[in-house]
């Protein structure tokens, strides 16, 4: 019995309780920064997505313009493309984004389909320019989504990892989406442009 | 016998956190192995003889002298099952082609079983190499001379192509549009822990831990056994043999303790050295090389920008 607390003891368990404190602290502020870093990084990569999108928009009234004459085309493909333009610049979400852009996506499809069935338009130079310039788009709009998505994945573990879910959940960090790997993006909607 | 239950404890406990830490910091690999670098010119293919490797790296080396601007050509054999597109952005990044604040690097990629062929572009270059013109030099240069088997020609010429475009602009003094990046976002923030690497913020903990470790282990390895008093041991080294690579060797310990009689002597072997492997990545096996060292690429990188074509 009576075994007494030494000074060592206590020195040794006041420095136990300092750095155990001091490291906790010291995680929760570089856990709360990295997550900041993370969602600005985020940020970033969704400011190029937007970016990417309102080039394809772009080249629409070149595509309308030289396949005018295959398409009964309405005045309706330009309200869609200013209510793209805006609805890209509003849009916070993959989902938003791709609810944005969908007429305009399904115009470039039937465009596509449009050159593929009509030799002389296949063999004109500038249809070629504009398919050239329609691929390099799209392209650029593939590595970007997917650049997103990689943000958002290494976003997403993070915040989920435990014990920084419980921080995420209190410093309002939540799971953030992803872009989809275009389901339903191949049924294109209708438009009604309807060939000559 | 109680200190010993805590520090195991203690151990266990930040054993636990670091193996989070670094759990979290793993992030999963690729599942195309992508071929490392030598060089601007890069044959893995070996459909290009010797001179014509030769008169593309001066021909490119002198591009990067006067302009900055990186042009690597790459052939592959197989683009293992992904499109040719996906593959020159995943290699693109990789390498970081282009200079990391400019990303004015280029990137011409034949897959000779594929047989497709592809300029990709690097962010910065988009304004002088334009889609249109990527596709112009593949239609009109890389193809017809692709069809012929003539690769040497088709891939020089389209360089002589594109290294003319880029000293055009050059002397008409635009200079390659700069990407609005991404990063300078990070800057702009007021919290000033922001203007850190996030690299180093990851290993912050990291860091903290280790040295906690290391202090708490010294803590208790200068604990005298008899007193129980921290810090109270002088312990003494003595290298009686040292170890090499091949061998382990032994010391002597001699621990005396500062408020006691404590004192106790004994050996210990040392483990044998083990080399050292560096774990850095991205430069993959680059060596100087014969054209000056200066050829590795800077980190720029590329959005998807250029044009592609088969023959």
């Amino acid at each position: 019995m009576g075994k007494k607390f030494t000074i060592g003891c206590i020195v040794g368990i006041v420095l136990f309780v300092l750095v155990v404190g001091l490291s906790a602290a010291a995680y929760i502020i570089s856990s709360r920064n990295n997550m900041a870093t993370k969602e600005i990084a985020i940020e970033g990569a969704w400011a190029q997505v937007q970016n990417v999108y309102q080039r394809r928009l772009d080249l629409i009234p070149n595509l309308a313009e030289s396949a005018k004459a295959y398409m009964q085309l309405e005045k309706d493909i330009f309200e869609a493309i200013a209510d793209a333009r805006a609805g890209i610049d509003d849009a916070q979400t993959p989902a938003e984004l791709e609810s944005a852009s969908r007429e305009v996506g399904s115009f470039i499809d039937d465009f596509k389909v449009i050159v593929e069935d009509t030799p002389e338009l296949k063999a004109s130079g500038t249809i070629k320019d504009l398919m050239t310039q329609l691929e390099g788009t799209e392209n650029r709009i593939a590595v970007e989504r997917s650049r997103y998505n990689d943000v958002i994945i290494d976003y997403n573990i993070y915040i989920k990892m435990f014990p920084r879910n419980m921080l995420a959940s209190r410093f309002g960090f939540s799971e953030k989406e992803y872009f989809e790997a275009q389901a339903g993006a191949e049924i294109a909607p209708d438009l009604d442009l309807e060939l000559d | 016998m109680s200190g010993s239950i805590s520090v195991k404890i203690l151990v266990f406990l930040f054993i636990a956190l670091l193996c989070m830490s670094i759990f979290a910091a793993s992030i999963y690999g690729q599942d195309i192995d992508y071929p490392d670098y030598d060089g601007y010119i890069n044959d893995f293919a070996q459909i290009l003889d010797s001179a014509s490797i030769s008169d593309l790296d001066s021909l490119v080396t002198g591009i990067e002298k006067n302009t900055g601007a990186e042009i690597a050509v790459v052939t592959i054999d197989s683009l293992e099952g992904i499109t040719i597109e996906e593959y020159a952005v995943e290699l693109f990044e990789k390498w970081g082609i282009g200079k990391a604040d400019e990303d004015n690097g280029l990137l011409i990629l034949v897959a000779i079983s594929d047989r497709e062929v592809r300029i990709e572009v690097g962010y910065g270059l988009e304004g002088v190499i334009t889609d249109l013109e990527a596709g112009r030099i593949i239609d009109e240069i890389i193809v017809p001379n692709f069809k012929n088997e003539d690769y040497n020609r088709g891939i020089y010429d389209a360089v002589v192509t594109i290294s003319n475009q880029i000293y055009g602009e050059e002397e008409l003094g635009i200079s390659p549009e700069i990407r609005e990046d991404e990063n300078t976002s990070y800057s702009s923030g007021s919290n000033p822990f922001s203007k850190i690497n996030p690299a180093c913020m990851c290993c912050a903990p990291f860091f903290i831990f280790i040295s906690l470790i290391i202090f708490l282990t010294n803590l208790f390895k200068r604990r005298c056994p008899k007193c129980r008093r921290f810090w109270a041991l002088s312990i003494k080294t003595k290298i009686l043999k040292a170890a090499s690579y091949t061998s382990s060797g032994n010391k002597e310990v001699e621990r005396t303790c500062k408020y006691c009689s404590f004192h106790d002597k004994k050996t210990v072997t040392i483990p044998r050295r083990t080399k050292s492997s560096s774990s850095s990545s991205g430069g993959g096996g680059w060596s100087g090389g014969s054209s000056g060292g200066s050829s590795s690429f800077g980190g720029g990188s590329s959005g998807g920008g250029g044009s592609s074509g088969s023959w």
